[in-house]
C-alpha cells in the first residue's frame, strides 16, 4: 500500500501510477462506500424502531 | 388550535433522533477527525502519513460529512413538520433528549462497525487503542443513549402532568 501511494506521489501521470490510482480510487470505492454508509443505515433503522416504540406510548 | 390538546411527543422525538444522528456525525468529524486529528475515515486502512494518503482520507471524510449533512437537513425538515402539528408539544427536554439519544445511537453503531468489526479506523490508534474504542462505545454510545432516554422520559412525564392539571 505504501509503495503504491509513494509511486502515485512521485509520478502521478505515469501509466503504472494511473493504473494504481484507478484501483485505489475506483475499484475499492464501492466496498469503502458501503463500509462508510453502513453505520448510518443501521442507526437510522434503529431510529425508526425507537420512534415506533415512542409512538405507541403516545397513543 | 381550539379543541386540540398538545400531548403527542413521538413526531418530535423522531425528528430529534435524526437530527442527533446528523449532528453527532458532525461532532465526530469536526472534533476527532479535524481538530484533534486522532483518526480519519479510513486511517487504519490507508495511514495518512503522506500527502496522497491524507488527501485520500480527506475525500472519505468529505463523503462522511456529506451524509451527516443530508441527515441533518432531513432532521431539520422533520422537526419543522413536527412542531407545526397541532397535537405535538414542542417540549425542549424531549428535543434535547432525542438529539442526545440519536448522537449516542450513532456513536454506538459507528463504534461497533467501524472500530470493532471493520477496523477501518480507531478512536485513538496505536496507544491504548482498544481502551479508547471500548470507552467510546460505553461513554459516547451507551452513556449518551441513557442520558437521552432519561431526558425524553422526564419531558414526557412533564407533558402528561401538565395535561392532567389543565
Amino acid at each position: 500500500m505504501h509503495a503504491i501511494v509513494t509511486m502515485i506521489a512521485l509520478c502521478p501521470d505515469c501509466p503504472p501510477a494511473r493504473a494504481a490510482r484507478s484501483w485505489f480510487f475506483d475499484e475499492a470505492f464501492g466496498i469503502r462506500l458501503v463500509e462508510a454508509l453502513l453505520p448510518f443505515a443501521i442507526t437510522l433503522a434503529l431510529v425508526w424502531l425507537l420512534a415506533r416504540y415512542v409512538a405507541k406510548g403516545d397513543s | 388550535m381550539q379543541g386540540t390538546t398538545r400531548t403527542r411527543i413521538a413526531p418530535l422525538v423522531k425528528a430529534a433522533l435524526v437530527l442527533g444522528v446528523g449532528l453527532g456525525g458532525f461532532a465526530d468529524g469536526i472534533l476527532l477527525h479535524q481538530i484533534l486529528q486522532w483518526h480519519q475515515m479510513l486511517s487504519s486502512v490507508v495511514e495518512p502519513n503522506n500527502l496522497v494518503a491524507a488527501k485520500y482520507n480527506m475525500m472519505w471524510d468529505g463523503l462522511f460529512h456529506a451524509v451527516t449533512w443530508v441527515t441533518t437537513v432531513v432532521g431539520v425538515a422533520m422537526l419543522f413538520r413536527a412542531v407545526r402539528r397541532p397535537d405535538v408539544i414542542a417540549q425542549s427536554r424531549v428535543l434535547v433528549g432525542g438529539m442526545v439519544t440519536g448522537w449516542g445511537l450513532f456513536n454506538f453503531v459507528e463504534g461497533l462497525i467501524d472500530h470493532q468489526i471493520l477496523g477501518i479506523h480507531h478512536v485513538h490508534p496505536n496507544i491504548d487503542q482498544l481502551a479508547w474504542d471500548v470507552a467510546f462505545l460505553f461513554v459516547g454510545g451507551l452513556g449518551l443513549i441513557g442520558l437521552g432516554v432519561l431526558l425524553i422520559r422526564g419531558g414526557r412525564d412533564h407533558v402528561h402532568a401538565t395535561a392532567v392539571t389543565h
